[in-house]
């Protein structure tokens, strides 16, 4: 058997899944959807694109995905920092600990903020006491719940990739540039922070692209008032059945991911130079 | 363990390569190669990375087809053999011990693999380990050894199976210097212990010098230079071997041709001393002198030429003008050299493997 | 930390933010009230007793643990050899077969999961529970080729070539080194393929059936009607469940390899 053979011997099963898994059925129900009753999804996007409704919630997706990207960074780029900086042997603990809500289900995680945030939640309980509202505060359904969710779901995935980054950078840099008259600070805006950057770049567009398409933090804590394109696109499929619409948010939301995708590709190839 | 050579089979060589070349996309790497490897000897194929040497190697074991050529393995034709029929054992530089069994599981791993009966299989292992010095760590795993010891473990596992060829592919590079020099002398017992045949690919003509029976020089891809070390010292055939070997003087004589002179064999004379009989005084302007124990290294500008001498003279500073003997009787010709230098000024090719 | 007041005060309540709303589910989930509230008036084990006994999770968590280790299973068998080809052999378009392996990775989970719905079960007609697990297989391919791979490239490539040498042909390579070479990968691997299937939605959401739920569609099914703290017994069981994977997969390979570290 020739090596080129055995090469595709070994590729064949996951080809074959892929093609018939997600390949076909992710082309056609992108472009040609053919249980759609429209099943011009082109048509169907330019008529949704006019529609202004479709365009605010594509817009409150972008909005909501980049403010979550912006605070998972102020957030978990310091713990990333402190726990590379860490003895070795702690730093172990304190990266699981870190990373481990990842391994929980979005159900868990989301359904504590319903908790927080109702309107007889901990916040709405706690401003009463205060004196500063007199009950029943609601701050589920709003823009600021989904914030709150999504940061905390994706902050972990941010403290990762920036501790990866970070990680490999050698403490003598950082004691390098202080022997040579930087102060801490310094050190590690001039040294530490331009090393590591495209690292932790490359996990922003990672929280970007899941900010946009996460599904579950979204349909309980931005409700029906505040739909993102994932809630949207599951009420044209599930609820409305307006499967051409489906269809074209699908697309929109693909676009959106693609171009993080190539963004976060670039920056990569950046980091590796 | 010590398998006393059958004079029948003394006459057969072990390896044999007719003929042999590999290209990698178009580059040379081997470069129609012959070689002819004895029963029990020591070879030592020695060059520069990208001579060809470990792709030379890796064809011996199998693991990489000649473009073109025959291999023989005792006198068969093994030249399309897969590397689990020919019987080699192999050390590789990064030792390649099996990470998930014990240092006993690495040694009997060949042994498993053939079929030997498992008492068998315990004394030859137990026999290997105490040749190599590491019966008292037969249950540890390779990461619980020092680099030392990995080599030690990576050396029993290839003896154990009693291979018809030894191969080792520069097995001391990732040690420490201090540690290099005694395992040198560590391989050379086990191999002659065991008869073993045994090939070794190397940079360091150092270690080469002194393990070797045989030594065989590379250079692009082609056998510039081969035979006993001392021979090949004596005698390099070309400026390359020459300066690969460690010379630094080269002069072009007049009517003699290209030849080198030892360092040691230039005598550096005091402003009054009598120059000996024989040979040739130069006037020169020290540009260096390297402090080396127990006397110092000289390098002197002879016009626009370069010499290395060696001297005692603890006075002699940089800038200082001194005059040179250099002994032409003592001169090592270079015949197979039309006396341009090689080494350095020709980029040289890298070989993929 | 010594002069870092401001980082330290950041990452102490990033700590704070990442783990008290979890650990506020569990102090729910204890709770002797009726309704959802903090702090719990009393403490008691009635809503865990409640979420055992409703038959919706159970047969919901059947299937959640078939379809998450028959997805899990699956994605080894087809990414192992994939993660073999990839990493140990030079062919043309081998990058392209990398990416085409990692490229579920980067869909949006929701569409993958519209899309699979649409053809597979509405044009095609293959059951719920089929559909889920082949999107499920899908969805962990990435997984299982990126982190079996990982552990292929960290392994020296000699080791094959030793195994070869000494006279194991290239089956008995295959299972006497490189697949025990692979193991804590392929251990890391199942661990995160098995939660990440276990945990999905939107897969789960768009591709169920008549009985075939999962469990956190389940769970949200039930938050969405009722708001009391079942669920966040519930939530607490699984948490404890998580707990005790990642002390046995510290124990095995290590935690932090699950995610490549």
């Amino acid at each position: 058997m020739s090596r080129r053979a055995a090469s595709g011997l070994l590729l064949l099963p996951g080809v074959a899944l892929l093609a018939f898994g997600f390949l076909y059925p992710f082309g056609v129900t992108l472009f040609a959807p053919p249980a759609a009753e429209d099943p011009d999804v082109l048509g169907k996007l330019g008529g949704m694109l006019g529609d202004g409704y479709v365009l605010e919630v594509a817009a409150r997706t972008v909005r909501v995905a980049a403010l979550t990207t912006a605070i998972c960074l102020l957030l978990g780029f310091p713990v990333a920092y402190l726990i590379a900086r860490a003895p070795r042997r702690r730093q172990g603990l304190l990266l699981a600990l870190a990373v481990f809500p990842l391994l929980l289900s979005t159900v868990v995680r989301t359904f504590s903020w319903l908790v927080i945030l109702g309107r007889n939640g901990l916040i709405s309980d706690l401003l009463t006491a205060l004196g500063l509202a007199d009950g029943g505060t609601q701050l589920l359904y709003t823009e600021f719940a989904l914030i709150a969710g999504l940061t905390q779901l994706f902050t972990p995935i941010m403290i990762l990739t920036s501790y990866s980054s970070l990680s490999h950078i050698d403490v003598k840099l950082e004691e390098a540039a202080r022997g040579l008259g930087a102060s801490p600070g310094r050190a590690f805006r001039r040294v530490v922070l331009p090393i590591a950057l495209p690292g932790v770049l490359v996990g922003a567009m990672l929280v970007f692209a899941g900010a946009v398409t996460a599904f579950t933090t979204p349909l309980l804590l931005g409700g029906t008032r505040n739909r993102t394109l994932a809630t949207l696109l599951y009420d044209y499929a599930n609820v409305k059945l307006d499967w051409g619409a489906a269809s074209a948010v699908a697309l929109i939301m693909t676009a959106l991911v693609v171009v993080a995708g190539l963004i976060s590709g670039r920056l990569s190839k950046v980091g590796a130079v | 363990m010590t398998s006393t050579m059958t004079t029948t089979k003394t006459t057969t060589p072990v390896v044999q390569l007719q003929a042999i070349t590999r290209e990698f996309a178009g580059s040379v790497a081997v470069d129609s190669i012959d070689l002819t490897v004895r029963r029990g000897e020591f070879t030592a194929l020695l060059g520069p990375s990208g001579c060809g040497k470990t792709t030379t190697l890796r064809m011996i074991a199998g693991f990489l087809p000649p473009t073109s050529g025959t291999i023989l393995l005792d006198g068969q034709d093994a030249t399309t053999l897969p590397p689990e029929r020919r019987n080699i054992g192999m050390v590789f530089q990064s030792y390649a011990l099996f990470p998930h069994l014990t240092v006993e599981k690495n040694v009997a791993f060949g042994l498993r693999m053939r079929g030997v009966p498992s008492a068998e299989i315990r004394t030859r292992v137990a026999e290997v380990l105490d040749l190599v010095g590491l019966a008292h760590l037969a249950g540890r795993k390779p990461k619980e050894l020092s680099g030392g010891q990995q080599q030690r473990v990576a050396l029993a596992r290839a003896v154990a199976i009693r291979p018809s060829v030894l191969l080792l592919d520069e097995p001391l590079s990732n040690l420490d210097a201090r540690l290099r020099v005694q395992m040198r002398q560590e391989l050379l017992r086990v191999q002659r212990e065991t008869g073993l045949t045994a090939i070794l690919v190397t940079h360091d003509q150092e270690e080469a010098l002194e393990l070797a029976d045989n030594m065989v020089i590379l250079d692009r891809g082609r056998i510039v230079q081969q035979g006993p070390p001392r021979e090949v010292f004596r005698a390099p055939a070309t400026r390359f071997v020459a300066e690969f070997l460690g010379y630094e003087n080269f002069l072009d004589l007049p009517g003699r041709g290209p030849v080198t002179i030892r360092p040691e064999h230039i005598g550096v004379l005091g402003p009054d001393a009598e120059p000996p009989a024989g040979g040739e005084v130069v006037e020169a302007t020290v540009t260096a002198v390297r402090f080396r124990g127990t006397d110092f290294a000289v390098t002197a500008a002879v016009g626009d030429r370069t010499l290395h001498a060696i001297t005692t003279d603890e006075t002699l500073r940089a800038g200082a003008s001194v005059r040179l003997h250099l002994p032409l009787g003592q001169a090592i010709p270079l015949p197979g050299d039309d006396g341009a230098a090689r080494l350095g000024k020709n980029p040289r090719q890298e070989c993929p493997a | 930390m010594r002069g870092r007041p401001l980082l330290t005060a950041v990452a102490a309540l990033a700590l704070v933010f990442l783990l008290g709303p979890i650990l506020l589910v569990v102090a729910i989930a204890f709770s002797s009230g009726d309704t959802v509230e903090f702090p719990p008036p009393g403490l008691s084990g009635k809503w865990f007793t409640k979420a055992l006994a409703y038959q919706p999770f159970q047969d919901a968590l059947t299937t959640s643990a078939l379809v998450a280790a028959g997805a899990t299973l699956l994605a080894l068998l087809v990414g192992i050899p994939a993660a073999l080809a990839i990493q140990r052999r030079r062919f043309r378009g081998r990058k392209a077969a990398e990416a085409l392996f990692l490229s579920p990775a980067i869909v949006p989970e929701l569409v993958l999961g519209f899309a699979l719905f649409q053809q597979l079960m509405v044009t095609l007609r293959i059951t719920a529970l089929g559909a889920l697990l082949i999107g499920h297989t899908v969805l962990l391919l990435p997984y299982a080729v990126r982190v079996t791979g990982a552990s292929l490239a960290m392994a020296d490539p000699a080791l094959e070539e030793a195994g070869r040498g000494l006279g194991a042909g290239p089956l008995r390579t295959f299972f006497h080194i490189t697949l025990p070479v692979m193991t804590p990968g392929i251990v890391s691997a199942a661990v995160l393929s098995f939660l990440t299937s276990f945990n999905n939605v939107p897969l789960s959401l768009l591709l169920n059936g008549p009985g075939v739920t999962t469990l956190p569609v389940q769970m949200l099914n039930y938050v969405e009607f009722s708001f009391d703290p079942v669920v966040a017994a519930v939530s607490t069981l699984l948490l404890a469940a998580t707990v005790v994977v990642a002390l046995v997969t510290e124990r095995l390979v290590g935690f932090n390899k699950v995610f490549g570290k």
